[in-house]
């Protein structure tokens, strides 16, 4: 009873260590996977050395019963590439059989020193990825916590090796080894937790073994000892009670174990579907990373378009910069032209101005020249008339006293009447020559006072003077003036004019018909023109053309009618010394009709 | 002497032509004596005279007359019909002491002579002796 006892518990310590055996292995697996995928991940971020010269990309696995690692690597490396390349996993067995790989794996299980395999490696350009070991030991060391893998780089032992490292991994990687230290002190106590059960049981077992040792000793001693083994009984009743409780405590913790173990579990496949996330997650951060490196290029070649921009726009700077130079030597220039155009102008206003003054005063001289000149040809007019006009009427009564004479010696008194008669008419016509060369001169030398004043008034004021002449011929008169017919001219000059005019149309007025004088004004702008028009003898205006107003003209064929031919003249030389103009119209028998526009105001 | 037919005397002056006609008469240097007052009268009475088949033998001309003076006449008479003027001396008779009167008379190749004022017997004899002599 007391050894089936016995036996019953040394199986069933057996079979638990088995069934935690069984269970270790399951998690071991999903481990290797798990490592499987990291040391795949680790590949994005590592950069080999002429990678592209090598057919495979091979990873190695150092140590011993690592078995179930390598052929998870050849599970993977039949679905995964390593960069664009077969994966290759070679199993080594000891340090000296590593070859030249990619990536040597080792765990701290395998008892190897790290230092010893570090040349090769830095040598070989193999990055060093290790599990458990002490912080920086390897290039790459990982452990596991919490089912979790937690991992260090060395970035320094990694470029030691050529190798090189993405900054992002050194991101997800424990930098501190005071961080490393405690999750690796962590995982220490853990495990030493397990071990102690573990070395609890194993001393247990050692114990049953003892007593089983012992129940053998005393079976045998029971045949001898009977009474021993009663003593022996007890104690071993004692001992079998504090083994079942022990069995109690280690049952419990196993149940513990086993729960524990299944938290690893889920906590595993909730990892796998996490790292498949990760792995997602990965794609589209590359997706991502393609996308921001195009952004990144395009962002670059915007910038370089920039700067081409900057520095044309810096040359534009350059050339405006060296325009605004030279438009503002330009200005200068512009200002030195504007001031030496304005000292120009100054000087061409004086200049000018002296021009004009001295061109006034050479117009005036001209004028006075031309008026001099026709002052000279007026007196040579006058000479010439002093030769023939004064000259013939003095020559005709010399010649008239010499006839007398003659028929006085003959005492003939026949012609006496006809010498006399001429003798009269010559000495008139001397009269009226002197009269009217005196007026010449008076006209011709002397200006009249100028001022406002009205034909009609001049005109009704001197009418008596011809009142009666102008009954003798029965002259019907008629008047209108508009606004008096006020001009701005000398009045002496105004009567002379109108007596001129009253002298002609009496003297050179139509047998035929009863003379009719019409005088009035009217307005043209500025100007009021004084009408004068007689129904006597006329002209003919076309054949006298030119010669009318001209001096001595006389254009009657009548020998009765006496005049000097300056009637006319003295008529237009005095409408211009009042700033006039004369217009004649009429014809032979008709009339004549005097359009004389003078200023109404006084000329500027 | 032989005695002219026909003196055409031209001034506007009557005193003149009266005087001028008494000295001619005097002289008996013409048959017939006609007067004119202006240029155009002495057309006229030439006009006339070459409808009676006549002419005259010598013009004495004033310059200064009114409606047509003397050059006015002789550029009328320069372009009359020849049968009107074929004999006939024109004489420029004037008080004109202008040179340029003188100047312009040369150039009338119908003007035969020119002399001043007054007229008296010598002169006209003088003038008929170089012109009829």
């Amino acid at each position: 009873m007391e050894l089936k006892k016995v036996i019953l518990i040394v199986f069933t310590v057996i079979l638990g260590a088995i069934r935690a055996q069984t269970g270790f292995n399951e998690k071991e697996s999903i481990r290797n996977k798990q490592r499987v995928i990291y040391i795949y991940n680790f590949t994005d971020y590592i950069t080999w050395p002429s990678i592209h010269e090598d057919e495979t990309f091979r990873i190695g696995v150092l140590g011993s019963g690592y078995e179930g690692l390598v052929n998870e690597f050849n599970k993977t490396s039949k679905q995964k590439k390593v960069k664009d390349k077969e994966v290759k996993t070679i199993h080594y067995q000891r340090v000296e059989d590593v070859e030249n790989v990619h990536i040597l794996y080792v765990h701290e299980g395998s008892n190897i020193d790290l230092q010893l395999i570090l040349p090769k490696m830095y040598a070989n350009h193999t990055l060093l990825v290790s599990e458990n070991y002490r912080f920086h030991e390897s290039m790459i060391n990982f452990i596991e916590f919490d089912n979790e893998f937690h991992f260090n780089v060395s970035e320094e032992k990694i470029k030691r090796a050529g190798l090189v490292v993405l900054p992002r991994l050194l991101n997800f990687s424990i930098v501190k080894q005071k961080d490393w230290e405690a999750v690796f002190e962590r995982l220490e106590s853990e495990k030493k937790v397990i071990e102690n059960y573990i070395g609890e049981l194993e001393g247990l077992s050692e114990k049953i073994e003892k007593q089983n040792s012992r129940l053998n000793a005393q079976n045998e001693q029971l045949i001898h000892q009977r009474e021993e083994i009663k003593a022996q009984k007890e104690k071993l009743k004692e001992g079998q009670e504090e083994l079942i409780m022990r069995m109690r405590e280690v049952r419990l913790q196993r149940r513990q174990l086993d729960k524990l173990l299944y938290e690893i579990k889920e906590k595993n496949t909730q990892k796998d579907s996490l790292s498949v996330q990760l792995k997602l997650q990965d794609i589209s951060y590359f997706e991502r990373k393609a996308e921001l490196k195009n952004q990144s290029n395009m962002i670059l070649s915007q910038m370089s378009r920039i700067e081409k921009q900057e520095r044309a726009l810096a040359e534009s700077d350059i050339v405006l910069d060296s325009r605004l130079k030279k438009i503002r030597e330009q200005y200068n220039v512009i200002y030195g032209f504007l001031a030496l155009f304005v000292l120009i102008v100054v000087i061409t206003f004086f200049a000018y101005r002296e021009y004009k003054r001295k061109r006034r005063s050479e117009r005036r001289v001209k004028e006075q020249n031309v008026k001099l000149i026709a002052l000279n040809d007026s007196l040579d007019s006058f000479v010439y008339r002093v030769s023939h006009d004064l000259k013939s009427p003095v020559i005709n009564i010399k010649n008239m006293i010499g006839m007398l004479k003659e028929y006085q010696v003959n005492d003939d008194s026949s012609m006496v009447p006809e010498i006399m008669k001429n003798m009269d008419l010559s000495a008139n016509r001397l009269e009226d020559t002197i009269m009217d060369l005196l007026e010449l001169s008076r006209i011709e030398k002397i200006v009249e006072k100028k001022e406002e004043i009205k034909i009609e008034d001049v005109f009704l004021e001197m009418l008596p003077e011809f009142k009666s002449a102008l009954e003798d011929v029965n002259c019907e008169l008629d008047i209108e003036f508009k606004n008096g017919g006020n001009i701005y001219g000398a009045k002496v000059e105004l009567v002379s004019i109108i007596q001129n005019l009253l002298t002609n149309s009496i003297k050179y007025r139509s047998k035929e018909r009863r003379l009719k004088i019409s005088v009035g004004s009217y307005y043209v702008k500025d100007r009021t023109v004084f009408i004068f028009e007689d129904n006597g003898k006329g002209l003919d205006l076309k054949e006298f053309d030119g010669k009318i107003f001209q001096m001595f003209q006389r254009f009657t064929e009548d020998k009765s009618i006496s005049g000097t031919g300056v009637g006319m003249y003295i008529i237009k030389k005095l409408v211009n010394n009042n700033n006039g103009d004369i217009v004649l119209q009429g014809g032979p028998n008709i009339g004549l009709k005097y359009e004389i526009s003078l200023p109404r105001k006084k000329l500027g | 002497m032989k005695q002219l037919e026909h003196l055409l005397l031209v001034d506007d002056d009557p005193t003149t032509n009266f005087f001028n006609k008494h000295l001619v008469g005097k002289v008996r240097a013409f048959k017939h004596i006609h007067e004119a007052s202006n240029g155009k009268e002495a057309l006229e009475i030439i006009k006339e005279m070459n409808v009676k088949g006549t002419q005259p033998d010598m013009i004495l001309l004033d310059i200064n007359m009114p409606i047509m003076d003397g050059f006015e006449f002789l550029d009328n008479y320069s372009v009359l019909d020849e049968s009107m003027k074929s004999s006939v001396v024109i004489c420029m008779l004037t008080t004109s002491l202008a040179k340029e009167d003188l100047e312009r008379s040369k150039k009338y190749a119908v003007l035969d002579d020119y002399i001043d004022k007054p007229l008296y017997e010598a002169k006209i004899l003088e003038l008929i002796e170089k012109h009829f002599g």
